[in-house]
């Protein structure tokens, strides 16, 4: 019941439909399909950075979207890394195909804002983000991963998100 | 005077003296540490905590930061007048500090990773 209703609260946050996020269960895939969902949703926000690169002169937005950039595709260098080790295929899923369309969405309605509204757009978004996928990596994923190396990259990755959360929440009460 | 109490003022008297010398020896033999060598201090950045997260040390030693976790790091002072550039992986920089003085610290790219430096005595 616990992941369910964070599931209704990601579709919410994610632009996912209710029907996609009722008729599956992110607690059900498997690793391959967890590692491609984790893949995605770092590839998602370097994309939400580089947008914040293209449109913002704020140097924290700046800062915070660099970050973004280095943190994420670091942990997915360690994630591809670690499966060609393990002689493995992400497998793609309903909800990586749910999350790339959310993005779409959303990159669009970033896309029309400028300055102080794009600023603060940005950052609500990145909090929301950063918050959603966490909790469903934390109460979806790592408990129900098999893989032990998988889990500690997980577990590893749980830890640099909390932080990229933290300074969302900075970053968004600095643009009050 | 009598034999007891003479014989109780040169014992007073000897211990004097040998306290005399070992204060004098313990003076010189501190002597040392305030020309001794800097010392490297070396601090860890592991599950994106410096650790320790506070440290004391003198003037002319340098502190050495070393990034275990798997994204790059900084150790940036809040007032700015010194920074390590950034660290990656299981690299590391150092830093000498010459005067004595109290820095808040933090990742630059990580503004919630914060830590103190305090150096205390000149040399």
């Amino acid at each position: 019941m616990k992941i369910k209703s964070k599931l209704i609260l990601l579709s919410l946050v994610l632009g996912l439909s209710h029907n996609v996020a009722q008729a599956n269960d992110p607690a059900k895939l498997n690793d391959l399909e967890i590692a491609h969902v984790a893949y995605t949703a770092d590839n998602i926000d370097i994309r939400y950075a580089h947008l914040a690169l293209a449109i913002s002169s704020n140097p924290s937005i700046h800062n915070f979207a660099r970050t973004m950039i280095r943190d994420h595709s670091q942990v997915n260098k360690q994630a591809l890394a670690l499966l060609k080790k393990l002689n493995a295929q992400p497998q793609d899923n309903f909800l990586s195909k749910a999350l790339n369309s959310g993005a779409e969405t959303k990159i669009n309605e970033l896309s029309k804002l400028r300055e102080v509204s794009f600023d603060k757009k940005y950052a609500e978004n990145e909090l929301a983000y950063h918050k959603s996928v966490n909790d469903l990596v934390e109460n979806a994923f790592i408990p129900n991963i098999e893989n032990a190396e998988v889990k500690a990259l997980f577990e590893t990755g749980l830890q640099i998100f909390r932080t990229h959360e933290q300074h969302a929440v900075k970053m968004v009460n600095k643009l009050q | 005077m009598s034999i007891n109490q003479s014989r109780r003022s040169v014992l007073l008297k000897t211990m004097a003296v040998t306290t005399a010398i070992v204060f004098s020896k313990a003076l010189i033999a501190s002597e040392p540490q305030t020309t001794s060598k800097p010392i490297e201090h070396k601090i860890v950045i592991t599950a994106f905590k410096f650790e320790p997260v506070i440290l004391k040390i003198k003037a002319g030693d340098s502190v050495t930061w070393l990034n275990k976790d798997i994204v790059p790091h900084t150790a940036t002072a809040s007032d700015e007048s010194w920074d390590t550039g950034m660290i990656e992986t299981n690299q590391s920089k150092s830093i000498t500090f010459s005067k004595n003085s109290t820095f808040s610290y933090f990742c630059f790219y990580h503004p919630t990773m914060k830590a103190k430096l305090e150096i205390i005595v000149e040399r």
